[in-house]
């Protein structure tokens, strides 16, 4: 494994903080390390990585922020053709309608977001919004989907009914405590919150739990829903205190709120 | 909601989802818009490459290769979206011939936003090991590396005592993520 002082200087001259003499220093130790030469490529490669899967979770926010706004869309927006295909008079009254609903689309996402904050106690009305999904890549193009990429699917169609017995029949073949922290998410969607409640409590006592922060947000949400409200506060009491990034202008809002 | 975000730099370092989301939906169809008049592929293509655009200039923000906006965000992410059109190859309609958006300052930046070849074993490895870090190593690696905050803003988010024990201990992550690498490159 790489020494400290090499781990730094890889940090430095990726970083570019060197100096024009000190990263000729280090490319010349480069060219003729070959050990010096292989750790430092690793290094590069596992920033990359965490970059990318960084990367990936974003794009996934995007995603998500489109699947959640599909279901209004498909109802309201016609299919557009393309704009070469179609007879020159339409075009200004097409344009016209796509600027309609784009404008549309962007007062009525602004109304939820302004809306948030106001003094409804329905939190899940307010608050929820599915995790999005990290744990399986959807291919659009891809012809072979797996049980998982298909169930993920119906998740983010936020089609939790047909969902949640498959999330189950999978989870039995398969444990895997992600793939739970799914299922309590379609639950408490799909208004079971006595299983979410018991999913989620399960899944913020695991010690390395990957998806903690998520897993007590969906926790303090369903006995807010369940009306447990005592509970509720404990457990955003709780992720106050774990200084947990995830959802932590909501949870202060709740807290004041309740 | 502010149609400005002349803050956008601070917004994405801030890692404001709520806000990041409001200017990715304000912009996308303009960018829909846009795009459709330009190039001869289907929407949902033109949507991938809006959201690459939008990862691409909040990953060069993080980097700190974008530190100023010499047009507005929006304009900015626009001849992201436009470079990544051309890069891969994307039919053109009529880009030459009405141009209106610039691509100054953004033809330096990075684009590789994910591994470059997503079945490379080597790419594969290293992620299944950057999943089996375990305790806050991978919390740690991500906020030196990819968030780019300095050892110190992490002893101060991270609770940690001192400067060297956050130095020792990302040390000591990242050499854990390359042993758990090495171990299964040997099997």
């Amino acid at each position: 494994m790489s020494s400290t002082k090499d781990i730094e200087l890889f940090d430095r001259y990726l970083h570019q903080q060197m100096n024009d003499q000190e990263i000729k220093e280090f490319e010349s130790r480069l060219k003729n390390n070959d050990q010096l030469k292989e750790d430092f490529h690793l290094h590069r490669d596992a920033i990359k990585t965490i970059k990318s899967e960084k990367n990936k979770e974003l794009k996934s926010f995007f995603q998500n922020i489109d699947n959640e706004n599909k279901d209004r869309l498909v109802a309201e927006r016609p299919t557009l053709p393309r704009e070469d295909k179609i007879p020159k008079a339409k075009v200004f009254n097409l344009t016209k309608l796509l600027s309609s609903i784009a404008a549309a689309l962007i007062v009525l996402v602004a109304a939820t977001f302004l809306f948030r904050s106001a003094n409804s106690t329905n939190y899940s009305d307010q608050y929820f919004s599915p995790y999005p999904n990290t744990i399986v890549k959807l291919e659009r193009s891809s012809d072979e989907s797996t049980e998982l990429q298909d169930i993920m699917r119906m998740y983010q169609q936020r089609n939790y009914e047909a969902a949640i017995p498959k999330f189950k029949e999978y989870l039995q073949a398969n444990p895997n405590d992600d793939v739970t922290l799914y299922l309590a998410i379609a639950q408490l969607a799909n208004g079971d919150h006595e299983a979410s409640i018991n999913n989620l409590k399960r899944l913020t006592n695991i010690a390395q739990y990957e998806y903690k922060d998520a897993a007590y947000w969906y926790l303090a949400l369903s006995y807010l829903e369940d009306g447990q409200k005592e509970n509720a506060k404990n457990i955003l009491s709780e992720i106050i205190s774990r200084k947990q990034e995830f959802k932590k202008k909501e949870t202060e809002e709740i807290l004041k709120s309740i | 909601m502010s149609e400005e975000f002349d803050d956008f730099i601070e917004l994405v370092k801030s890692n404001d989802r709520k806000r990041l989301g409001e200017f990715y939906i304000l912009n996308k169809y303009k960018f829909i818009g846009w795009a459709r008049k330009r190039f001869d592929v289907d929407e949902d293509t033109i949507v991938d490459v809006y959201q690459d655009a939008m990862v691409t200039l909040y990953q060069n923000i993080m980097d700190k290769k974008v530190t100023e906006f010499s047009v507005a965000p929006a304009a900015y992410l626009f001849g992201i979206g436009k470079n990544i059109m051309l890069k891969r190859n994307l039919k053109s309609n009529r880009v030459k011939l009405t141009d209106d958006i610039s691509t100054e300052g953004t033809q330096a930046l990075d684009y590789e936003i994910y591994d470059k070849i997503e079945d490379d074993h080597r790419s594969k490895l290293l992620k299944d090991a950057l999943y089996k870090l375990k305790g806050n190593c991978r919390e740690i690696l991500r906020l030196f590396y990819y968030e780019r905050n300095s050892i110190e803003s992490i002893m101060l988010k991270m609770n940690y005592g001192s400067v060297q024990v956050v130095k020792t201990r990302k040390n000591q992550c990242m050499n854990k993520l390359k042993e758990i690498f090495a171990q299964s490159n040997d099997i």
